[in-house]
């Protein structure tokens, strides 16, 4: 999403924290595509570092859960994940969720406190984006 | 860092802990710091942050059982920010609190500081404590620091 003033987009936003989290210079190039964990290999704690540079940056909460909370939608608990592990049709969510991840990716079997190891940077812009639209939506109502 | 601690005390469900350090120049597992620098020495740093961990990671780990029913280890994570503020002169008696920003099943976000113990404040931090499950081969370390936080909580208590 563009910011509509003429500055930056989300993604071009989230992929300067990025660069920022790893120190890479600002001419490294990021892609929407490129994959957190695979293509710029973050590890657990860059990913943690990542998402409270993101936090900071725009104003929002980006709480443990929140990708599961995302993909479960409207199924319940039980329908979702069985005891740490994502059910067939959890699975599917997430893998819709995240469309922008190679499906090969996705295993079988899928640890639920392992979803952000399958985001792309341009899945956590439109994370951000979505949880502006909640915050908006929270104060208009 | 920890024989330099020499009390601790820790208000979970306050999501709270201070605790106390005492540094002198001539400490035989840092004798570094008498050349830190001669004549004119001071705690690094680096070692002031390490402090703030000590009593971090006890609050960090006593809030995740709280919250969480889960017994979880706290590593020093992330540091998000830091400012020193003063040189910390030594010899220094010294006073840290930690208060918890953030608790999260991973993770926990504490905000940290360090004073002298007149009041005056030396280094303000914020941590982030990472929570780990511990395996097989931590117990005996597990064990050592678990007498060793008693200890502190001992001392905080007199």
């Amino acid at each position: 999403m563009n910011s509509g003033t003429g500055g930056p987009s989300t993604f071009e936003r989230v992929a300067q924290i990025a660069r920022e989290t790893q120190a890479k210079p600002d001419t490294t190039i990021i892609e929407p595509t490129h994959l957190l964990f695979n293509d710029l290999a973050f590890s657990s704690m860059d990913l943690l570092d990542f998402l409270f540079r993101v936090e900071d940056t725009f104003g929002v909460v980006i709480a443990e859960g929140t990708l599961h909370r995302l993909a479960r939608g409207d199924l319940s608990e039980g329908e979702f994940a069985k005891d740490g592990f994502l059910l067939p049709v959890g699975r599917e969510r997430l893998m819709a969720l995240l469309a922008d991840t190679p499906a090969q990716l996705f295993p079988a079997q899928i640890d639920t406190a392992t979803l952000p190891r399958y985001c792309t940077v341009g899945a956590i812009g439109r994370l951000v984006d979505h949880l502006l639209a909640e915050a908006r939506s929270a104060c208009s109502s | 860092m920890f024989e330099l601690m020499e009390s601790l005390a820790v208000d979970a469900a306050g999501g709270v802990a201070s605790g106390r350090a005492e540094v002198p120049i001539d400490h035989p597992s840092f004798t570094f710091l008498a050349d830190h620098f001669v004549g004119a020495p001071v705690l690094p740093g680096s070692l002031q942050i390490e402090l703030c961990a000590q009593i971090a990671g006890p609050l960090a780990e006593e809030v995740t059982a709280l919250h969480h029913g889960t017994e979880r280890w706290a590593f020093l994570g992330l540091v998000r920010h830091a400012t020193f503020l003063e040189p910390a002169v030594l010899p220094a008696r010294l006073v840290i609190s930690a208060h918890v920003k953030r608790a999260e099943p991973s993770n926990v976000a504490v905000t940290a500081s360090l004073a002298r113990a007149n009041g005056e404040t030396l280094c303000r931090a914020e941590l982030v404590m990472a929570l780990r499950a511990a395996d097989a081969t931590w117990a005996e370390a597990i064990r050592r620091y678990r007498e060793r936080v008693a200890a502190w909580k001992a001392r905080g208590l007199t």
